[in-house]
Order: structure tokens, then C-alpha cells, then sequence
């Protein structure tokens, strides 16, 4: 009955003693392990105070969520441990932008498609009479072949950076492809200067010709002639449409030169804060306190968007000058236009010349 | 045909010399690793 008894004893004491020492486990770790106890954090606090009354899951979710810290040395955006706007980046232009831009390119090509079979190509109504006149001479061609070149294969590395994924590695594979890339992101970074330059020149050459007076208005109002046949609204050396086109490519050019130049040098080179500040004067909320890694990822949201949309009008501007309108290329090929296509698209223009005692007007036999 | 593209290849020739000359200044440019991963680097 005794050692019944002692037996009792003992198993109660063990008991005691397992709830005893389980209980302090709980509340201050297993000693030795480094197990870190459950319950501590239970009111929020961490022990040791190293982070306040913040627990694990809220500072690692302040950090996911781009919480910015102070670090020691001088690259401070070290102290931003994980930065989510690439992602909404990544999401924007493999999502909207790719799929905006697309039907942006393939719709142009579908109209311009739409307006030859409507139209035709545009004929000089009064044929060619043989006679011809300078209408740019070959330092303005140079210019302009200058810029146009880069710009296309600007154009194209572009593409194939934005799209060349879904297509190109199916025709070629994916080893083939990423040399492809690779050569060319580097001719898209180098090409940008001729770029640049091209479009410094054609601002100097050309703007004194390209602001906008009443002729423009009415050349619009007549839809530039361009819809139906025998009309010919008056115009100087430049008319509206081209004015579009030239100051497209000058501010669209411009802008998307500075944007470029922010993906060449990032964290050099920083532009948007400082142009939201100057949108928001006319009523916008756009943020004007950035970070370095944000100002680059709006330098590559806005250039790509620039991109598609002055792609899509130069397709158009390329149309209108080769296949959609006859005698048009011969401007920027041998600078030489038919009179008859001068007096049917620049009447005013072709009187200015002659006007002048040195009109360039030449008699020249056509090809 | 020629004179009719001659302006064209002028314009493409001289955007290629412009991008090589890009290049190779850029080229030069570029910092070495030593350089991009010191902490005296803003760049890293």
C-alpha cells in the first residue's frame, strides 16, 4: 500500500514538474536551442526590445511594402530593401502597354491598308510635266536621312525588346535570340546619338518653316486634299500635315530623347519630379517626391509609350511619302520635285520661288 | 536610282559612324567592377 502510494507520489511530482518546466519554456524559450517562443509575440512585442513593439510580420510587411531605412553608406537607396513598383511595371508593359501598343501598330497598318484601297495612290492630276524644282537641298536630305535612319532601327531593337520574346525564338531559338537582343540593346543605346543629333539639325533646318499660320487651318479644314481627288488646299513649303509631322518628331523626339538619356545614365540623370511639379500647376496629382529607382522606372514607362505612339505616325508619314502619293519620295531622294506635283501640294510655296529671281526652277528630262 | 538613294546611304553611313564613335566613348565610360561595387559608389 505504501510503495502504492510512493508510485502516486512520483508520477504526481513528474507530472508537476513537466507542466512546471513546459510552462517556462513557453515563456522565456528552451535554453541552448535558440527557440524563439510563440507566445511572446502574442501582444505584439519582441523581446529584447531590438524592434520596438513591431512584430516580425509587420516589419517584414513594412519592408515588402518599400519602407525606406538609412544605411551608412553613400548609395542611400541601399536602405530600400525591396522596391514593388517593378513589379507594377513589369505587370504595365507586359499587359496594357504590349497589348495597347500592338493594336496601335497593327491598326495603323490596317487603316493606312483601308485608305490605298479607298483612295488609290495619289497621282500628280495634272501629270508630270518634266519640269522640276529644288524643294530640299542635300544638307536637309542628309538630316533627314540621318534621323530617319536611326530612327528605324531605333524603331526596331525597340520592338524587338518590347515584343521580340513572343515571336522571334520560335524562328531562330532562344540562344540565337538573346544574341540578337544583346547586340541589339547595343546599337539602340549607340544609335541614339545620331538620333538626337539628327533631330537638333531638323529643329534648326526646318523650324522657321514649320510654325503654324491660317493656311494650316484651311489646308485642315479641306482634309489636305487627301480624301478626294482635285482638291488641292494652298500651302507654303510645309504644309499642316507636315507641320504635325515635324513637330512630332521634335517634341516627341525630344522627349523621348531625355527619357532615353535617364535609361542610359539612371540615377544620373532624373527628369519626372521635376515635370510633375510643373503638370500639377495646371491641376494634376501626380507625385512629385520620387526615388531614383522610381524615376528610371517612369523613364521607361514613358519611354516605350512615346515609342509606339511616334511609330505608329511615322508608318503613316513613311506611307504617305513613298507608296501613298506620286513624286512624293523624289523630295528627300534626289531633292527634285515635278513642278506639277510642287503646284498641286505647295502653291504658295512654288509662287515664292518663282518670285525670286534665282528660283531654282530647272528643266530636267524624267526618268 | 543612284543619285534617287544617294542622300539615303549618306544619311544611314553617318548614323552608323555616329553610333560606333557612341560606342566606343561609352564604352570607355563604363566603370569597372571595383569601381561600381565600391561603397564610395553611388551607382551600385
Amino acid at each position: 500500500m505504501a510503495a502504492k502510494i510512493m508510485r502516486s507520489l512520483v508520477r504526481l511530482t513528474l507530472v508537476a514538474a513537466f507542466l512546471f518546466f513546459s510552462i517556462g519554456f513557453v515563456q522565456t524559450g528552451i535554453p541552448g536551442l535558440g527557440l524563439a517562443p510563440a507566445q511572446a509575440q502574442s501582444a505584439g512585442s519582441v523581446p529584447c526590445n531590438w524592434s520596438g513593439n513591431i512584430s516580425d510580420t509587420q516589419f517584414w510587411r513594412a519592408i515588402r511594402k518599400g519602407v525606406t531605412g538609412t544605411v551608412s553608406i553613400p548609395d542611400r537607396k541601399a536602405g530600400q530593401l525591396v522596391q514593388s513598383d517593378g513589379d507594377e511595371l513589369r505587370a504595365f508593359r507586359q499587359g496594357p502597354m504590349s497589348q495597347f501598343g500592338g493594336w496601335l501598330l497593327i491598326g495603323s497598318l490596317i487603316l493606312l491598308g483601308l485608305f490605298y484601297v479607298g483612295r488609290g495612290r495619289i497621282e500628280v492630276e495634272s501629270g508630270l510635266s518634266g519640269k522640276t524644282i529644288e524643294r530640299f537641298n542635300s544638307f536637309e536630305r542628309f538630316v533627314h536621312w540621318l534621323t530617319a535612319s536611326s530612327f528605324v532601327i531605333l524603331a526596331l531593337t525597340g520592338l524587338n525588346m518590347l515584343y521580340g520574346k513572343y515571336v522571334i525564338p520560335t524562328l531562330i531559338g532562344k540562344e540565337a535570340f538573346a544574341s540578337l537582343t544583346m547586340f541589339g540593346k547595343f546599337a539602340h543605346d549607340w544609335i541614339a546619338w545620331a538620333f538626337i543629333l539628327g533631330i537638333i539639325m531638323m529643329f534648326f533646318s526646318w523650324v522657321r518653316h514649320n510654325i503654324p499660320n491660317m493656311a494650316d487651318i484651311r489646308w485642315l479644314m479641306a482634309g489636305g486634299g487627301m480624301f478626294s481627288k482635285g482638291v488641292h488646299p494652298p500651302a507654303r513649303r510645309f504644309n499642316a500635315g507636315q507641320k504635325i509631322i515635324f513637330w512630332v518628331v521634335i517634341v516627341g523626339g525630344a522627349s523621348l530623347s531625355g527619357s532615353g538619356l535617364a535609361l542610359l545614365f539612371p540615377f544620373e540623370i532624373e527628369m519626372f519630379a521635376g515635370t510633375f511639379k510643373i503638370i500639377n500647376v495646371f491641376g494634376f496629382n501626380f507625385p512629385t517626391e520620387l526615388s531614383s529607382i522610381q524615376e528610371t522606372q517612369y523613364a521607361l514607362m514613358w519611354h516605350g509609350i512615346m515609342a509606339l505612339v511616334m511609330i505608329a505616325i511615322i508608318i503613316a508619314h513613311i506611307y504617305i511619302g513613298s507608296v501613298g502619293m506620286e513624286g512624293a519620295f523624289d523630295a528627300v531622294g534626289t531633292g527634285q520635285v515635278d513642278i506639277n506635283w510642287a503646284r498641286e501640294h505647295h502653291n504658295l510655296w512654288v509662287q515664292e520661288m518663282e518670285s525670286m529671281d534665282e528660283g531654282p526652277v530647272s528643266n530636267r528630262a524624267p526618268e | 536610282m543612284g543619285d534617287r538613294w544617294r542622300s539615303m546611304w549618306m544619311g544611314t553611313i553617318a548614323a552608323i559612324i555616329i553610333a560606333m564613335v557612341a560606342g566606343v566613348v561609352m564604352t570607355e565610360m563604363k566603370l569597372s567592377s571595383a569601381q561600381k561595387f565600391s561603397t564610395a559608389s553611388t551607382r551600385l
